[in-house]
C-alpha cells in the first residue's frame, strides 16, 4: 500500500467523520454528494448563489443512455437545451434516421450539406489521413455485414469482407469546400459518422454550456465524458476508466478538468461464435476486428471530436504504433493504453493525475 | 497448560477479534462500499424501483415483453439474464461502485449504484 492510498483509505474518513460529527452540512462538505433523480430541476439554495445540487438530464439517445450535468442558475434550461441539442444532432447525423442529411447522402451519393455536417464531414476525412486510414467513416456496409448494426451477428465470408473493402477509399469522396457539395464517387460507398459524432455532440453541449454561462458540468455520452471546468467546489472530476474485468470497477481512476476523456474497448460490443470473440472495432485494412494486441484504449483531449477519432484508430493500431503517433502529436492529446498482458501505458502528460491499484503501469515520454 | 494461561489466551483472541471486527466495522460504515449502497433502476427514464445492494437477491424487470433479470450478490450487481438482441447488457460485468451503470439499450432499463461514498463521478467505456 503506498502513501497516497494509506491517506484516503483511512485519513480521509477519519476526516469526513469528524466533519459528520461537528455537523457540517452536505451542502459545505464536498465528499457527500447529493443524488438527484434523472431529469430533474436544478435546486438554488436560499441565497440564490450556485448551488451543490446539480440539474441532470438523463436519456436514451443515438443508441446510448446520456446523462447531462450542469451546475449554476439556469443549469435545470441548459440541460434541456441540452437533450434537444443532441435530439437534433442525432436527426441530422443518424444512418438510422431515413430523412437525415447522412442517409439521404448514403442513398443518392451527392447532396449539398448543411455548414455544421459539412464542416464534421471534414474533419473525418482529415482523421483518416492523419491516422493513416486507421479510422476511416466508410465502413458501415462491413459492419451492417458483421450484424454490429441490426445486432444479427455472423462472421461475413472472407470474399464478402474484400469486396466490401474495395469500397471504403475516402479518396473516392469529392468534397468542395465552398459549396458544400459532396459526392462520392464510388457510388457503392456509405458512411457513417458514428465514430465522431458522440465526440462532436459532447463538444457542441459543452458549447451550448459555456454560452449559458454555465461554468461547471459533465456530460456523458454512452461513456463518451466530457468535463467542464472543475467541480464546484474547484476540485477536479473523477473519471473512472471502464475495466474490461468482471472482477475490477476500474482500469484506474484519472482525475481532470476541461478535457474530453474517451474509451474505446473490443470488450463493449462483441459476440461469440465456433468459441472465438469478434468484437465490434474493425480494422479497416483487413475489415475483421482489430486485432493488435490493445484491451482499451483511453484518450484525453480538449478536442472531443479528436479523443473520439484517436480512441477507435489507436486501438486499431496497436501500441507500438500508437505510442509513436502520440509522440508526433503529444501536444493534442494523452493516452492510456491497456495491452493483452494487462500492461497500462500512460502518457506523461496525465502521469500524474492518472491512478491504478490494480495494474502495473508504464510512463511513456517523449 | 495451566488455566491462567489459557485465560490469557482467549484475551489475547478476544482483543484481536475486537480489533478485527472493530476495524472492518469501520471500513464499512466509513467506507460505506458493501454497505449503504444503493441500486437505482429505471425502465425509459421511470424510477422502477431501488434496491439495497447489501441483500443479495435476483430481480426480473418487466416491461411488456422485455424482461431483465439481475442478481445482487455480496454488495455487488449483475445482469444474469434478458431477452434483447445482441445480450449487450449480460455481458457488461458486474457494478459495485457510486456512479457504476449497467444499460440495456434496446429495453431501455438503466441499473445504477448510488450511495454515500462517491468514488467517480462518471465512467468513461
Ligand atoms: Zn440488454
Amino acid at each position: 500500500m503506498n502513501t497516497k492510498r494509506f491517506f484516503i483509505t483511512f485519513t480521509l474518513p477519519v476526516f469526513t467523520g469528524c466533519m459528520i460529527i461537528t455537523g457540517c452540512t452536505a451542502k459545505n462538505n464536498p465528499d457527500v454528494p447529493e443524488t438527484v433523480a434523472a431529469g430533474s430541476t436544478a435546486v438554488l439554495n436560499e441565497k440564490n448563489t450556485v448551488s451543490a445540487i446539480p440539474a441532470e438530464a438523463a436519456f436514451f439517445a443515438m443508441d446510448t443512455f446520456m446523462t447531462l450535468t450542469a451546475y449554476g442558475e439556469n443549469a435545470a434550461a441548459v440541460v434541456q437545451e441540452g437533450e434537444s441539442l443532441v435530439n437534433d444532432i442525432e436527426n441530422r447525423l443518424s444512418t438510422e434516421i431515413e430523412t437525415s442529411a447522412v442517409s439521404k447522402l448514403n442513398k443518392e451519393k451527392t447532396a449539398v450539406l448543411d455548414d455544421d455536417t459539412a464542416h464534421l464531414l471534414e474533419q473525418a476525412m482529415e482523421a483518416w489521413q492523419l491516422t493513416d486510414g486507421a479510422f476511416n467513416i466508410s465502413l458501415y456496409p462491413l459492419l451492417k455485414e458483421w450484424g454490429f448494426i441490426s445486432q444479427n451477428y455472423k462472421v461475413p465470408s472472407a470474399d464478402t469482407i474484400n469486396d466490401i473493402l474495395e469500397n471504403t477509399d475516402l479518396s473516392e469522396i469529392s468534397f468542395d469546400k465552398k459549396t458544400n457539395e459532396i459526392e462520392f464517387e464510388n457510388k457503392a460507398m456509405e458512411i457513417d459518422l458514428g465514430g465522431i459524432a458522440k465526440g462532436y455532440t459532447s463538444d457542441a453541449l459543452i458549447k451550448l454550456f459555456k454560452d449559458k454561462g454555465i461554468a461547471s458540468g459533465m456530460v456523458n455520452l454512452g461513456g463518451n465524458v466530457q468535463l467542464l471546468g472543475t467541480k464546484p467546489d474547484g476540485s477536479l472530476w473523477r473519471v473512472g476508466i471502464s475495466s474490461p474485468y468482471e472482477n475490477t470497477d476500474f482500469i484506474g481512476i484519472l482525475t481532470a478538468s476541461d478535457v474530453a476523456v474517451i474509451t474505446s474497448g473490443g470488450y463493449e460490443r462483441n459476440f461469440k461464435q465456433d468459441g472465438r470473440y469478434y468484437h465490434h472495432i474493425m480494422d479497416p485494412a483487413t475489415g475483421y476486428p482489430a486485432d493488435k494486441g490493445l484491451i482499451s484504449v483511453t484518450v484525453i483531449s480538449k478536442d472531443a471530436i479528436m479523443a473520439d477519432a484517436l480512441s477507435t484508430a489507436l486501438y486499431v493500431m496497436g501500441r507500438d504504433k500508437a505510442l509513436d503517433f502520440w509522440k508526433s502529436h503529444s501536444n493534442d492529446f494523452e493516452t492510456i493504453l491497456m495491452d493483452d498482458t494487462d500492461m497500462l501505458y500512460v502518457t506523461e502528460g496525465i502521469s500524474e493525475s492518472f491512478t491504478s491499484d490494480t495494474f502495473s503501469t508504464t510512463v511513456v515520454r517523449k | 497448560m495451566s488455566g491462567f494461561k489459557i485465560i490469557k489466551r482467549a484475551d489475547i483472541i478476544l482483543i484481536a477479534a475486537i480489533v478485527v471486527a472493530g476495524i472492518w466495522l469501520s471500513a464499512v460504515l466509513i467506507l460505506g462500499k458493501s454497505e449503504g449502497q444503493t441500486l437505482r433502476v429505471t425502465v425509459d427514464g421511470k424510477l422502477y424501483g431501488t434496491y439495497n445492494t447489501s441483500i443479495d437477491s435476483t430481480v426480473t424487470v418487466s416491461n411488456g415483453e422485455d424482461l431483465n433479470t439481475f442478481e445482487i450478490k455480496n454488495g455487488r450487481v449483475d445482469m444474469v439474464n434478458a431477452n434483447c438482441p445482441g445480450f449487450d447488457c449480460v455481458h457488461e460485468h458486474s457494478i459495485g461502485k457510486h456512479g457504476e451503470t449497467i444499460v440495456c439499450l434496446p429495453h431501455k432499463v438503466v441499473l445504477e449504484i448510488t450511495g454515500n461514498e462517491k468514488e467517480v463521478d462518471a465512467v468513461a467505456r
